[in-house]
């Protein structure tokens, strides 16, 4: 968790960012530029095609671009041994398809990502249960996907993003798959982990109403940043 | 939640699927368990045959299988004069078909030797002469043969009496008809030959090397070997034990081959979750080794399975007719180790690749697969 003391300090710094693919026949990123801030709640619009998933892939260090540099906390990413140990240590992820592992059960969902840090193994039990209840799940450890709605999935699929408490949420279409009922739920929920753990949320979003929600909006369009909008002041540290 | 409970989950999801790859490597290594049992068998009933007998050299002609080619039986006086030998006795074996048993162990022995003095009669009595028309059978035979003294038994064309049923104390020696040598001479038609000898070591005389080598310069084209080293030394023995173990890397390699299948058809499927585990922080490193420890523990219970299935198919072979009398299947803590060792030897070679196949997987590619 960010201290006080790191409000508003660049937290991603995002430098002439390409990406392509099948030998540069597809340019997904052309020279993407950005900052993202401790803290804030960014939200990524853009059609299908527009680049946001591939730029949240590189955010996320789950895919490394062909130039430019991504930094954290000012070190770039293409500096870290093992990224791995990166994603397991700042970020979370929530998934448009939940992603859960099907012969898991709640509980041990949220218990995987853990596997990375130091902790015993009755704490890892505790912190999970801890996490599942505050996602409105503690009566379901023990269920497995398939029992769960849709909604209760993406609840379970929230309190795995947070097991190691990371600095860095990244949502690609978080409420995709939900019915409207259900994607409003979700909404309020990650506003409300975003509000209470102060981290950075970074959602990838094609819905104008759940743009809104965020502080900024930034919009693609064929790899390109072609709208950075602040529509709330950040006040989610300072 | 630990990796091994992960593994466990993994492998319990398609459980037919699992089920017939751990019977099919589990087959391989009951095979290893069985023929290597018979192979350990063989070689461990015919030196404890030794080891009754109280023999502590084998004067044998070289080369053949495990019944030696005969020569004469003046070797035997040669080799009582050589210093540090205390007795001698020879011997005139010999397998033949002996009414309904296919293969049945004929001892011809010096009368008067040592080689009768491991035999208890359990009942009847020993011939009272190298002459007298009689045999005496080894507790096995005498089952097999469903004789006893008094009943009469034909070996070749000629008739004997059984005039007593012998514990041997070793199985080969129970599963044995033992007669006097001259009759068996007679009754093979090879008059005054032999094929073995049995030597006993005066027990302050030279270490059984030195007068092993010293019995080999006085007898040429004879070779001579430690009574406990017999078995091991034989060609036939050596071809036998070869043929096992060639089976058994067949099995084996047939079995690696199907855990591998199934490893690389299991992390196929789960190229998502794998990318899932990468995603949420997972290093390859703990990837590698979970599908590792799949691809053990699946073989692990196959070598569980195996050596059940190993151990029931020597039960079954030693009720065999073929079999009763000779081998004495060796079921030990050796065999099920090795067993053991080489199921999760199997499950190494056998997860290794699709493991590494695993590592590579780029994880913002996976968790896009449907």
């Amino acid at each position: 968790m960010p201290s006080p003391s790191a409000a508003n300090a660049p937290l991603l710094e995002i430098d002439d960012v390409r990406r392509e693919f099948d030998d540069g026949q597809v340019l997904a990123l052309r020279g993407v530029n950005l900052t993202i801030h401790e803290g804030e709640y960014v939200a990524i619009m853009g059609s299908s095609g527009s680049g946001k998933s591939t730029l949240l892939s590189l955010l996320g260090a789950l895919d490394t671009p062909n130039s430019g540099e991504i930094r954290y906390r000012g070190q770039s990413l293409s500096s870290y041994p093992d990224l791995g140990q990166f994603r397991a240590k700042h970020l979370g992820f929530i998934f448009q398809s939940f992603l859960l592992l099907p012969t898991l059960t709640a509980l041990e969902n949220v218990l995987v990502p853990m596997f990375e840090m130091p902790w015993s193994r009755p704490e890892r039990q505790r912190r999970a249960a801890e996490l599942l209840e505050a996602v409105g799940m503690g009566h379901r450890l023990n269920h497995m996907p398939e029992k769960l709605s849709g909604g209760e999935r993406q609840r379970v699929a929230i309190a795995r993003s947070l097991a190691n408490e990371p600095s860095i949420l990244l949502a690609d279409e978080p409420t995709g798959n939900l019915d409207t009922q259900n994607a409003a739920q979700i909404m309020d929920l990650l506003r409300s982990v975003h509000h209470q753990r102060k981290n950075t949320m970074i959602l990838v979003t094609h819905d104008p109403a759940i743009a809104k929600t965020a502080d900024r909006i930034i919009t693609m369009r064929d790899g390109q940043v072609v709208e950075d909008t602040q529509t709330h002041p950040h006040t989610a540290i300072s | 939640m630990t990796l091994l409970q992960l593994t466990l989950k993994n492998l319990s999801r398609r459980r037919v699927r699992t089920a017939l790859t751990i019977m099919g490597i589990g087959l391989g290594i009951g095979a290893v368990v069985a023929l290597l049992g018979l192979a350990w068998g063989l070689e461990a009933s015919w030196t404890d045959a030794y080891k009754v007998r109280k023999t502590d050299l084998v004067v044998r002609r070289s080369g053949g299988g495990l019944i030696a080619q005969p020569f004469p039986d003046s070797a035997s006086e040669q080799v009582a004069q050589i210093p540090g030998v205390s007795q001698v006795a020879s011997l005139l074996t010999e397998v033949l078909s002996i009414e309904s048993v296919p293969m049945m162990v004929v001892s011809g022995r010096q009368w008067q030797s040592f080689l009768w003095e491991n035999l208890k009669i359990v009942s009847g009595r020993l011939p009272t002469s190298a002459d007298e028309k009689v045999v005496v059978l080894g507790t096995l035979a005498a089952e097999m043969l469903e004789k006893k003294p008094g009943d009469k038994i034909t070996i070749e064309i000629d008739e004997f009496e059984v005039v007593g049923i012998a514990d041997g104390g070793a199985v080969v020696e129970n599963g044995a008809i033992m007669i006097s040598l001259p009759l068996l001479q007679g009754v093979m038609q090879k008059d005054k030959m032999v094929n073995f000898i049995n030597v006993r070591l005066d027990p302050k005389s030279r270490d059984p090397h030195t007068v092993s080598q010293v019995i080999q310069q006085h007898i040429p084209g004879c070779r001579v070997d430690i009574a406990e080293e017999v078995l091991s030394q034989s060609d036939g023995v050596k071809t036998f034990k070869a043929m096992n173990w060639g089976t058994s890397i067949i099995a084996l390699l047939v079995g690696t081959f199907g855990v591998m299948n199934t490893m690389f058809m299991s992390v196929f499927e789960r190229t998502r979750e794998i990318g899932i585990l990468l995603a949420l922080g997972w290093k390859r490193s703990r990837i590698l080794r979970m599908i590792l420890l799949e691809s053990v523990t699946l073989c692990f219970a196959a070598g569980i399975v195996g050596i059940i299935a190993g151990i029931a198919l020597l039960k079954i072979l030693t009720l065999m007719p073929w079999m009763q009398g000779r081998i004495e299947p060796q079921i030990t803590i050796e065999l099920l180790s090795l067993a053991l060792g080489l199921a999760i030897a199997v499950g190494v070679a056998s997860g290794l690749y699709p493991a590494l196949h695993c590592t590579r997987i780029n994880p913002s590619l996976a968790i896009r697969q449907v």
